[in-house]
């Protein structure tokens, strides 16, 4: 179960691009922007990462945007980007190509919201194009439409867990061969259901590490089977979740490992001092935010930092030996993606710049 | 795409308006019952009621299980997985030193929605769940696995109408590839009031009880249900001396890539899909013994259908079971897929409730009567909005003889 | 604001049709051919919103279809109902 990574397409908060994922990871900081939240209770102004999905009046005409909500341009963007990407790189062509979309969210996100939110959810939802574009695959049928793509298509929505799940559906096809390249990611808008979680912390014995922001992006990989060609960002070697309540993935040997701490789920925090202890750990949350398909932005970090053999300092203290500092050369480690989930499931989606890398990283049961 | 091995289907569970097993939901279909009525379960403000097939009430025992459930889907999802792990002959001593992943098709169960929550309302403390809250209070695969103690992969496909289709796909793939010895692979969906008033507003729901592939169809009547199939490795089944029930033989499924409303009208991405089921069965389209087609009653929907059945296999019979169910959107392709394993161990298909008036301007018309059928292998496939099709070939044996 | 200004600011709104200004759509032309591009889910759209913003209710496609021709006959069918 090895895919081959031709082509990186993010947009968040940091940006929009690989590039400009490169340039805030060395300055260790995205822009936060404001977003005005209306409820029931009261108005407010509440901090956010934001997707700008503006570059895509470059790529795709207006007339096929018509009747497409922020997810799926945030999600099209993504994929257009890794698409061009892998052109850059001379991606192998093949006949068949998949789009898998992992979305915590989906896409009723803002669009039916929670009854205090949204007075007008009540009549939006006999919208014929509101209900529509809220079925989760919404944005995969308008992705596809766009991208004239008659491969597989397809939406995993489950929670945080969303986009390992995804990746390791693209690994399965391609081993399958039932397509030959996939355009696979996860993307996800800014939640204003978390926005009011937020300003109602700090309650009375929550945590009180700062919070990030709540974000909100995509980020896109183009895939293919391994060639006789060394891709530009090495290999997914293997990407899978677990159920793992009482027993956390332990880190074996030496490898680095990026944490999806996002300042909400407190396992993060505890995984990434814990398994700091004995191994290198990245944090770089702050810069895309809080999110439930952020795994695809520490992913994208991974593509990027095997590509450049260069590993980013960790954006967010998390108070641990390992944590890095400073830049580190990747050398012939593995990088394993690690994302705590919600409900006490782990994803784990490990990258490695060759597939000869020596054996290590965290036990596969 | 080459052929890939065949995957043992060890238990079945179904839950449906036409009954609270499968068992039941097949004796009612072939007695020719249709049980539909108005909505009961929300309020909407629509002018026209369109019948809708609810599930009986009583059938979630809360005995049965160890946590407890609010959310109907979710009821719906442990009912369906609890039937099935009971026919395949497990139980949680059995599946504990297996790895067990669970992968299903939903709708209203991946919504991070505020009305699937029971017991939320403005006299709550708190007027919101967060979103990792909802989750975890209305996630079917999430519940299934703390229910069976399952150590995952979990996973939650939300491709609409085709959702329970792809994860039964998805799910033999898991068998294939050794990530899974066994899997909990189906879809579910509650009647919904979005779904109930969106499908509504697309002027897509009959306002009388569905006709799939009638002269006179003018929509769908939206249903709810369940159905779980666990899918099973050969070295699994073995080791613990179980049966194999059935096989998923082949699975396709492609994007139209046309419209997020309207299926091409080619019905290219169909013929497609269907392509590839067959070629990854690899066996001859003469063997498929019928088809257990999507049928909603659309117009559109229904035309498509029947131009590539016609085209792709000539003769075969077909129906849309639909008329006794509703459309359950991502149950469908579960309950359809219970369905045609089913009708293939009987040996015959009930008639295509609904169907009186064959429409001239469609290429093939439904069985309108209950049939025999010869073959052990069968078609069952649904076409998603957004133009997601997907399509299993399901068979009785792993081989089929040319 | 007059049904048939109120008609075009819908249509351009709602429909997402965001470089056309009210003075590109003539009374009499077919919403439904090539100028536009519209097609069957903006039809449906149009029903919600003729009943969310005029209180008249296009039931289905027979009545739809010619109701919805152009901006005169939906301005037509809608006055016609609020007068009955």
């Amino acid at each position: 179960m090895r895919a081959a990574i031709w082509g990186v397409g993010a947009v968040g908060g940091f940006g929009c691009g690989i590039a400009d994922l490169a340039s805030a990871l060395k300055q260790g900081a995205s822009p936060v922007k404001t977003v005005r939240i209306n409820t029931i209770e009261a108005s407010f102004d509440a901090p956010g990462l934001l997707a700008d999905t503006a570059p895509l009046a470059d790529r795709v005409d207006r007339r096929f945007l018509r009747r497409t909500e922020h997810l799926t341009r945030i999600a099209l963007l993504g994929c257009l980007l890794a698409s061009e990407d892998g052109r850059r790189h001379n991606a192998p062509e093949g006949n068949r190509r998949g789009i898998i979309l992992g979305t915590g969210y989906g896409s009723t996100c803002n669009a039916f919201d929670f009854k205090g939110l949204a007075a007008e959810s009540d009549i939006r939802q006999f919208s014929p194009i509101s209900f529509s574009n809220s079925v989760h695959n919404a944005a995969i049928a308008h992705i596809a439409t766009i991208l004239k793509e008659n491969g597989p298509g397809l939406a995993i929505n489950h929670f945080d867990m969303s986009v390992p799940l995804a990746l390791m559906t693209a690994c399965q096809w391609l081993d399958a061969g039932r397509v030959d390249s996939v355009l696979v990611g996860g993307a996800d808008e800014y939640s204003r259901i978390m926005a009011c979680h937020r300003r109602r912390l700090p309650a009375p014995g929550t945590p009180t590490t700062d919070p990030i922001i709540v974000g909100e992006g995509s980020a896109f990989f183009l895939l293919t089977r391994p060639t006789d060609r060394p891709p530009p960002y090495g290999y997914i070697e293997s990407a899978t979740t677990r159920v793992m309540n009482r027993q956390p993935p332990e880190p074996v040997g030496d490898a680095v490992y990026f944490v999806g701490v996002d300042g909400f789920n407190p396992a993060a925090d505890q995984h990434a001092r814990r398994i700091g202890k004995t191994a290198a750990v990245g944090v770089y949350s702050p810069l895309y935010g809080q999110l439930p398909a952020g795994t695809a932005f520490d992913v994208a970090v991974a593509a990027l930092s095997v590509k450049t053999g260069i590993v980013y300092p960790s954006v967010r203290g998390v108070s641990t030996v390992g944590e890095m500092k400073a830049a580190q050369n990747l050398g012939d480690r593995r990088i394993h993606c690690v994302k705590p989930g919600a409900a006490g499931e782990w994803g784990i989606v490990s990258l490695a710049d060759s597939l000869t890398c020596a054996t290590n990283g965290v036990k596969s049961d | 795409m080459r052929p890939v091995d065949p995957v043992a289907i060890s238990g079945i569970g179904c839950i449906c308006s036409a009954g609270h097993t499968l068992n039941a939901a097949m004796a009612s279909m072939f007695r020719g019952e249709r049980r539909f009525g108005p909505p009961s379960r929300f309020r909407h403000p629509l002018t026209t009621e369109c019948p809708v097939f609810a599930v009986a009430e009583g059938f979630f025992v809360p005995e049965r299980f160890e946590q407890p459930a609010t959310v109907r889907t979710v009821q719906l999802a442990l009912t369906a997985a609890a039937d099935a792990l009971a026919d395949a002959g497990l139980d949680r001593t059995g599946l504990a030193d297996k790895r067990v992943g669970v992968c299903i098709g939903t709708n209203v169960g991946g919504s991070i929605s505020n009305q699937a929550i029971l017991g939320e309302d403005e006299e709550t403390p708190v007027p919101y769940l967060t979103p990792d809250q909802r989750f975890r209070a209305a996630s079917p695969s999430l519940s299934i696995a703390r229910e069976f103690h399952l150590s995952g992969p979990l996973q939650t496909i939300a491709t609409a109408c085709s959702a329970g289709t792809d994860a039964i796909g998805l799910a033999a793939l898991w068998i294939q590839s050794g990530v899974c010895d066994l899997v909990v692979a189906g879809g579910m969906d509650e009647l919904y009031e979005i779904t109930y008033n969106g499908f509504y507003s697309l002027m897509n729901s009959h306002d009388g009880p569905c006709r799939p592939f009638d002269r006179h169809r003018k929509g769908l009547n939206l249903g709810e249900g369940a159905a779980v199939m666990i899918l099973e490795s050969a070295d699994s089944l073995a080791r613990r001396g179980g049966r194999s029930r059935a096989f998923v033989l082949g699975h396709g499924s492609t994007s139209d890539a046309f419209h997020l409303t309207t299926p091409s009208p080619d019905g290219k991405g169909l013929r497609m899909a269907i392509e590839e089921a067959i070629r990854t069965a690899a066996i001859p389209p003469a063997a498929v013994a019928f088809i257990n087609a999507h049928g909603t009653g659309t117009p559109d929907n229904d035309r498509i259908e029947a131009h590539q059945f016609n085209a792709l296999f000539p003769g075969a019979p077909f129906l849309s079971t639909k008329g006794y169910t509703g459309h359950t959107l991502g149950a469908a392709g579960a309950v359809e897929a219970a369905f045609t394993v089913a009708c293939l161990e009987q040996g015959r298909i009930p008639a295509s409730a609904g169907f009186e008036t064959p429409d001239p301007d469609l290429a093939a018309h439904p069985v309108s009567e209950p049939t025999d059928i010869s073959g052990t292998a069968a078609l069952s496939e649904t076409l998603a909005f957004g133009g997601n099709n997907s399509v299993l070939i399901l068979g009785l044996k792993e081989m089929i003889s040319p | 604001m007059a049904i048939k200004d109120k008609i075009k600011e819908i249509i351009i709104q709602e429909l997402d049709l965001a470089d056309l200004h009210p003075q590109d759509i003539q009374d009499d032309d077919l919403l439904f051919g090539d100028k536009f591009g519209l097609d069957s889910i903006d039809a449906v759209e149009l029903v919600f919103q003729v009943k969310a913003n005029f209180g008249v209710e296009i039931r289905n496609m027979k009545e739809g279809r010619p109701a919805l021709q152009s901006v005169n006959a939906l301005a037509a069918f809608i006055e016609k109902r609020l007068a009955a």
